[in-house]
């Protein structure tokens, strides 16, 4: 018997998994979670404006927004709004030709399900040069997450197998193998929280 | 080339679907073994370390 996991359940249309709280995305404690997400304030507050507004548009759907900000300024540069596809968008690595003056890229998408980081978000922001990469969850959780070398699918695939096979729920499995990843630092991931406390040099 | 986010729930791929969890635990230590070997071998400690 697999671990119970309501979220691998609902697959369809509207339901409470998909549906944002709007009371807890507007509190503080929301809001705080972007406070640690870098030293440059301006990106960190861009970033929360940028969540909300991909929440509120894509709130109660299985379909997926994602906006590319500039790390220094914090300003967006460019944005998909209008996948068709559910749970998943799609774009050419053309697309990034026309950015190729800002050096460093952040992204920011939102996970109707609520599940970690995927391993496609880890190989895209590896071939684009992402700096960074933010995963705004429905039910309020915010993954950052990003990588330092080609992110090794083998690894992956074979560590979420075993905690799969060890009966863990999807979303378990996904996050522990994260975790472990992480700290192997064959990639960088981590849950934002309101208590994080940013690491000054 | 496509590139694609996605929030999709991880799938077992075929070749691993049988396999009992000691042996996925295997095969995880032993690309972790050769990861570390590579890492060694790229960055050497510096002489007379």
């Amino acid at each position: 018997m697999y671990e119970e996991d309501d979220r691998e359940e609902s697959r369809y249309g509207r339901d409470k998994f998909k549906s944002i709280d709007t009371g807890f995305i507007e509190s503080g404690e929301y809001r705080r979670k972007f406070d640690c997400i870098s030293e440059n304030e301006k990106l960190n507050r861009s970033l929360y404006q940028t969540a909300k507004k991909i929440l509120y548009h894509r709130s109660g759907t299985e379909f997926e927004d994602m906006f590319w900000l500039d790390f220094d300024t914090g300003k967006v540069f460019a944005s998909i709004t209008d996948m068709s596809e559910p749970s998943r968008v799609i774009y050419p690595m053309s697309f990034m030709d026309k950015h190729k003056h800002i050096s460093r890229k952040v992204t920011i998408h939102n996970h109707p399900r609520s599940m970690p980081p995927s391993f496609g978000d880890f190989d895209s922001a590896y071939r684009n040069g992402y700096e960074l990469g933010i995963v705004v969850c429905h039910d309020g959780t915010v993954y950052s997450y990003g990588v330092t070398s080609f992110p090794n699918k083998e690894v992956y695939d074979n560590l979420s197998s075993e905690f799969r096979s060890l009966k863990y729920s999807t979303f378990t499995s996904q996050l522990k193998t994260l975790e472990k990843m992480d700290s192997l630092n064959l990639l960088k991931f981590k849950e934002m929280t309101a208590n994080d406390q940013l690491r000054r040099r | 080339m496509i590139n694609y986010e996605d929030d999709r729930p991880f799938e077992i791929p075929e070749h691993l679907k049988n396999l009992t969890p000691e042996q996925l635990h295997a095969r995880v230590e032993e690309l972790l073994a050769k990861i570390e070997k590579e890492r060694t071998a790229n960055n050497p400690p510096p002489l007379g370390a």
